[in-house]
């Protein structure tokens, strides 16, 4: 039973000490092109959930505006905007890398 | 921004226009995706995927199951498709606005309520029906199917013998056996294979397992005395085009597994799977000179065909093969100062089995209202032999299974269905079974049976829902069997469902293949009767199940009560140290099992799950003493999860936790008188696991048995395997010490 406990514990505290190590993260909003379902699920669940030092993204789909929070060490806000661009959208000032917006499907298009 | 915004809307418009004006035949084709449930009602389906035929366009439906698309021709095609569903197509010929009704996969028709949860109980059905999905089968990085069910309250896991290495499960109290297990709805494990052939099917293939408590659906068969579980591999219309699994454990067994489905142009799609395991090392963590495992090779291959060129028939075939290779027991030492050095003959456990197997499954819809008929076949050839020290058993069973289901629904709204139908089982049996050269038996076996059923499920209301079925089967030597089953659902409030269920279900005990793991012993057989009974038993049980949302998080609550009735039962009778005795039942024999378990999210991305099981599984062995409890069935067990996932699974932790009460072990030496069977400890088990999740690659590292809890002296009398009161059986705890595994899974899903 000792040995259970203890294991929990060490289980516990190490995840509580990955959620305290927020000072270095940094919050942002980057307004992007995404305009459906289809292109939150590419940006958020395919692309920025496996991107280095992202810790937490949302896409509010009827604006477009992208919320991430990420590592300050671990990457930075201009690289994020040209991944989004890389899918072929635009991310604040930086616009969508043309080819890959060519190949975005039809309903993700955005004007 | 607002700025922004209005200006975004501008160009949105503009756009529109312009694109308008460029193409003036852009369609607007938007619709729902919805599942009928049992009771008819239709549920929105979201994340299921809507493709275009033509040009290989597709969205995703919203959380109501919404879609939109835009095609520059008419007409087109379009499917919807979902895991577990089948797949649908409709025509686009002028209609703004289709919608798709999704069916679930299996006749047994199982629906998942929230794909978001890895483990569901359903309300809807009228079933008790457990649903495992993959992500709750790759909380601990399983083996085999045996192995898959550890984190799982409902089915325990359990070593059978201290030299095999055999798993065995256990339900409502009861040893596997008992419990009907299915690949697709279609009998898979049965017969010979019954009780060791979860080893056989390797968890990397398993795409789901449902499972369901009491007597299943007549459709599947007569038996399922305690519950059925139903297990679907990947399929070739769903399976990843690439998935590679390669685990390794701390004492060395090497598992790699595959799942390919190569991407075929015209109308036959095919899948691929592959299984190869190997151990060849001597494995002995308590020294006692005998391997804990058998050194293992085993290679298991399928290939399935899905034919999807007609939209109202369906074709399926397959073919499976497996060869397995066991060597173990006593092991010869290099070390000359040793006892095991010595020894002129060691004790050797070998085991061989063979299994090919084909099958088909094909259905016709035959109108709209969703009439459909199908057919279902399995043949399977099984060879297996084992030698335990003196001892020799050889088995074979070929088997030959046909099922055909009608199915319609009717009434007022469609709401209820009818199923009928006729089954045919047939299986062939030879074998031999030498015990330690004293006495030899030749067993031929030919069953043959013939059934006929009926099912309607039937909905006066919206809150009560009625599956009610009846199956006779004309059997050779043991009469015609009747198996009345009833499953009632109500639903008192919207969000808790009351289930009753009671049915009856037969089987053809095959004894020795069941129980060959007691004849690693120096136990003499005796069979008194002339005949072994076909074992009858009716199962009554009471479900209760609650949905809520505490502090805004989903928790859920369920209580089970299950009771078995055996009126006939093989007995296989170890209450004599020196004797294995089997004869049929005179007395009663039951089992009662009590379950209660609630699952809960504390915080986002916690889950914690707490079950505790309290079985009373007693059969008669002599009419003085009454009906006792039945060896090595714990009298309860408890099972603690706590998993944590981060933000898109992107790293889970999973820990588990099982208290396993003490179970009744027969005495060691009746003789003597002196040691009276008794009740084994308590103990506990402890496994984790942490996944780390890459775009394409998960790997995993897990710790099984943290505790490195063992039974003492698992081997009775381990010095003289030949002499009397050598018992490798007895085993009611872990034989094998803490391991620790890791592994990598590599998806490619084009």
């Amino acid at each position: 039973m000792k040995k259970t406990l203890f294991l929990f514990l060490v289980l516990s505290a190490s995840t509580i000490m990955g959620q305290t190590k927020n000072k270095k993260d940094t919050t942002v909003t980057i307004q992007t092109s995404a305009v459906c379902d289809m292109c939150e699920d590419l940006i958020v669940n395919k692309t920025l959930s496996y991107e280095k030092g992202v810790k937490y993204a949302e896409m509010n789909v009827e604006t477009g505006e992208l919320m991430v929070r990420f590592k300050n060490n671990k990457t930075s806000i201009e690289h994020l905007r040209n991944v989004i661009s890389q899918l072929g959208y635009s991310a604040d000032s930086i616009k969508a890398d043309s080819t890959a917006y060519e190949n975005l499907h039809f309903c993700c298009k955005a004007p | 921004m607002i700025k922004k915004a209005i200006a975004s809307l501008v160009c949105a418009l503009l756009y529109c226009q312009a694109f308008a004006q460029q193409t003036p035949l852009q369609f607007n084709i938007n619709g729902f995706v919805y599942e009928k449930s049992s009771n008819g009602d239709l549920v929105p389906l979201s994340g299921s995927h809507v493709l275009c035929l033509e040009n290989q366009q597709g969205t995703v439906t919203s959380e109501t199951g919404f879609f939109s698309l835009q095609s520059p021709e008419l007409p087109i095609r379009l499917v919807a498709s979902f895991v577990g569903y089948d797949n649908d197509t409709i025509k686009v010929e002028n209609r703004a606005q289709v919608n798709f009704i999704l069916q679930a996969q299996t006749l047994l028709e199982v629906s998942l309520l929230d794909k978001r949860k890895s483990n569901t109980k359903s309300l809807i059905e009228a079933t008790n029906v457990e649903w495992i999905s993959i992500e709750e089968l790759h909380k601990a990085a399983c083996c085999n199917l045996s192995e898959s069910f550890v984190t799982n309250p409902s089915v325990d896991v359990n070593f059978t013998d201290a030299l095999t290495g055999a798993k065995q499960i256990q339900m409502l109290g009861l040893d596997g056996i008992y419990a009907q297990v299915l690949f697709e709805n279609k009998p898979f494990l049965r017969g010979l294979s019954a009780s060791y052939g979860l080893n056989f099917l390797p968890g990397t293939w398993i795409e789901s397992i449902q499972i369901s408590k009491g007597t299943g659906s007549v459709v599947n068969g007569f038996e399922s005395l305690s519950g059925q579980i139903n297990v679907e591999l990947y399929k070739p219309q769903k399976a990843p085009s690439l998935l590679w699994n390669t685990y390794l454990n701390s004492v060395g067994l090497l598992e790699n597994n595959f799942v390919v489905a190569p991407v075929l142009d015209g109308d036959w799609k095919t899948v691929v799977l592959g299984h190869h395991s190997y151990l060849g090392q001597n494995v002995d963590s308590n020294n006692d000179n005998f391997l804990d495992d058998p050194k293992t090779e085993r290679l298991s291959l399928m290939n399935r065909w899905e034919f999807v060129g007609f939209d109202n028939r369906y074709i399926e075939l397959g073919l499976r093969y497996l060869t397995e290779d066991k060597e173990g027991g006593q092991y010869r030492t290099d070390n000359p100062e040793t006892e095991a050095f010595e020894f002129k003959k060691p004790y050797e456990v070998r085991l061989k089995t063979e299994q090919l197997e084909a099958h088909a499954k094909t259905g016709f819809v035959l109108d709209e209202s969703g009439t459909s008929i199908g057919l279902m076949s399995t043949i399977r050839q099984h060879q297996q032999s084992a030698l335990f020290g003196t001892s020799q058993y050889t088995g074979e069973q070929q088997s030959l299974y046909f099922n055909a289901i009608y199915q319609s629904y009717f009434g007022r709204e469609s709401k209820q269905l009818f199923k009928g139908g006729l089954s045919y089982y047939r299986d062939d049996y030879q074998e031999l079974l030498q015990l330690r050269q004293l006495s030899e038996l030749n067993l031929e076996r030919k069953d043959r049976t013939f059934g006929v059923f009926g099912e309607l499920q039937y909905k006066p209301v919206e809150r009560f829902c009625s599956t009610i079925g009846v199956r006779a089967d004309r059997t050779e030597d043991h009469g015609t069997w009747y198996s009345p089953r009833v499953h009632l659902r109500y639903n008192p409030v919207e969000n808790a469902v009351v289930r009753a269920s009671a049915g009856k279900a037969y089987r053809y005990a095959n004894v020795f293949a069941e129980n060959s793991s007691y004849f690693l012993s120096s136990r003499t057989l005796e069979m008194t009767e002339n005949s072994l009974v076909a074992e009858e038993a009716w199962n009554y049980g009471l479900n209760f199940t609650y949905n809520t949302y505490l502090f805004g998080k989903e928790t859920t609550f369920n209580a089970d009560y299950y009771q078995t009735d055996f009126l006939n039962r093989v007995v296989f009778d170890l209450e004599e140290s020196s004797h294995i005795k089997i004869y049929n039942l005179n007395g009663s024999s039951f089992s009662k099992s009590l379950q209660l378990d609630a699952s809960f999210e504390p915080f986002e991305g916690w889950e914690v799950k707490y079950a505790h099981k309290w079985n009373e599984s007693k059969t008669t062995y002599s009419l003085e003493k009454g009906a006792i409890a039945v060896p090595f069935v714990p009298k309860y067990r408890s099972v603690t999860q706590l998993s944590y996932s981060a933000w898109q699974n992107r790293w889970s932790v999973n820990l588990t936790v099982q208290h396993i009460g003490p179970s009744r072990v027969p005495a060691e030496n009746t003789e003597a008188k002196a040691n009276p069977s008794y009740w084994s400890s308590k103990f506990q088990l402890v496994s984790a696991q942490y996944t780390r999740r890459f775009k394409r690659l998960e790997w995993y590292l897990g710790i099984e048995n943290a505790l490195n809890y063992l039974q003492e002296n698992p081997i009775r009398n381990v010095d003289d395997p030949y002499g009397e009161g050598f018992d490798a059986a007895m085993i009611w705890g872990p034989t094998h010490g803490r391991k620790v595994y890791s592994g990598i899974r590599f998806l490619v899903n084009e």
